[in-house]
């Protein structure tokens, strides 16, 4: 690790730190291994996370999606440098936010960016894996909409795997923003509209909820 | 010249980067490199393909990477870094196209280890050309369009930045690929 990195979040499967690097400012991401697997499976399985974790950043990057800019790669040390992203999570955004109706034209902007940057993302075969609001940031001073953590992403063509995402996504706005029905369903009118083939991404989206009943 | 440390590798010294313009003996420089002579022990790029200086550290940064896991794809450390700064695994491609030709006129050095003062006199004897007193100018000499191509960036990708981003990111990539 680099000398001076300054660790800021310790999770389930790796750890985060900030660090300087090549003149830059970056955030370095290093996934541990898992102890109760066999070491041999484990390293394989750990550096395809992350080799999948590096492509899947970048070719939604290279589709117009706006994600942190990957810098290297060390496949050894199942570590992935990348771009600092100045900005504020979707969560606390919406969080600070009281009912007021004066937020109310902001927050369909905000939908407006999610459920384009969705649609991109789909369109491009990326499945994040992991939508929460936690995992959506304004960047400052632009306030381009990124999405981050992609360490549980996948390329997928089937729009069963596209419809979970949204689906995770909705859980989370559930949980986390009381009232947040309107929010979404905007993010969904969005996606829509940006996304031509996204039919039947939405009707699996609607089976699903209708099997909730 | 600009010196350079690399956070992931400190014991491989100063990373020494010039710009040199109006240079006319790039044919020599290249039929020299050609024949592995030992004195050339440095990367030269041509510097209409280099979009900004972030792009090269990133590029250097790999080749360091996999000269210290003894894995490296060419000759040695110096044209590791021209393999690197070219998306493809096509190696004499990726030569051809980062590398210096024949009518090269700005050249990016990429010098790894050694001492400032002696990389700089060796390498004002070695290049006929002006040497950039900073690499602040290093943009100047890109050829956007060769760029798009060689790194198959969309054409309606106009945002300088976003371009550059996209660039890193193909480079930083390319041995997981």
């Amino acid at each position: 690790m680099i000398d001076n990195a300054v660790l800021i979040k310790q999770g389930a499967e790796a750890r985060i730190y900030i660090a300087p690097f090549l003149t830059r400012k970056a955030i370095v991401k290093e996934r541990f291994s898992k102890s109760y697997r066999h070491p041999i499976l484990d390293k394989k399985l750990t550096a395809r996370r992350v080799t999948q974790e590096a492509r899947c950043l970048h070719k939604c990057r290279r589709s117009g999606l706006d994600t942190p800019v990957v810098y290297f790669v060390d496949i050894e040390n199942n570590t992935i440098y990348m771009e600092y992203v100045e900005g504020k999570t979707v969560r606390d955004i919406l969080r600070e936010q009281s009912d007021d109706e004066s937020f109310k034209s902001k927050n369909d902007e905000m939908a407006n960016k999610i459920g384009m940057a969705l649609a991109n993302m789909h369109v491009a075969d990326v499945i994040h894996g992991d939508l929460t609001t936690s995992n959506l940031l304004s960047r400052d001073p632009t306030g381009s909409l990124v999405v981050i953590d992609f360490g549980l992403s996948y390329v997928s063509i089937l729009p069963e795997d596209k419809a979970v995402d949204l689906y995770v996504l909705e859980r989370a706005f559930m949980s986390t923003h009381p009232n947040s029905e309107t929010m979404f369903a905007s993010i969904l009118e969005t996606y829509r509209k940006k996304y031509k083939d996204s039919g039947p991404v939405i009707n699996k989206l609607e089976e699903e909820a209708e099997n909730e009943v | 010249m600009e010196s350079f440390t690399f956070e992931l590798f400190p014991s491989r010294g100063l990373i020494h980067i010039s710009l040199f313009r109006n240079v006319t003996n790039a044919a020599e420089l290249r039929k020299r490199l050609l024949a592995r002579d030992q004195e050339l022990s440095y990367a030269f790029i041509d510097a209409r393909v280099v979009f900004d200086l972030f792009q090269v550290l990133v590029a250097v940064n790999n080749a360091l990477y996999y000269e210290k896991l003894e894995k490296l794809k060419t000759f040695n450390v110096h044209s590791e870094i021209v393999y690197f700064l070219s998306p493809t695994t096509n190696i004499t491609e990726s030569l051809r196209r980062f590398g210096i030709s024949d009518v090269t006129n700005a050249i990016l050095v990429v010098k790894v280890g050694g001492d400032a003062t002696d990389v700089k006199s060796h390498l004002s004897s070695l290049i006929q050309g002006e040497m950039e007193s900073n690499l602040d100018t290093i943009s100047h000499f890109a050829d956007l369009g060769t760029i798009k191509k060689y790194y198959k960036i969309d054409n309606k990708m106009t945002d300088r930045r976003e371009i550059l981003e996209c660039l890193i990111g193909t480079i930083a990539i390319k041995p997981v690929l």
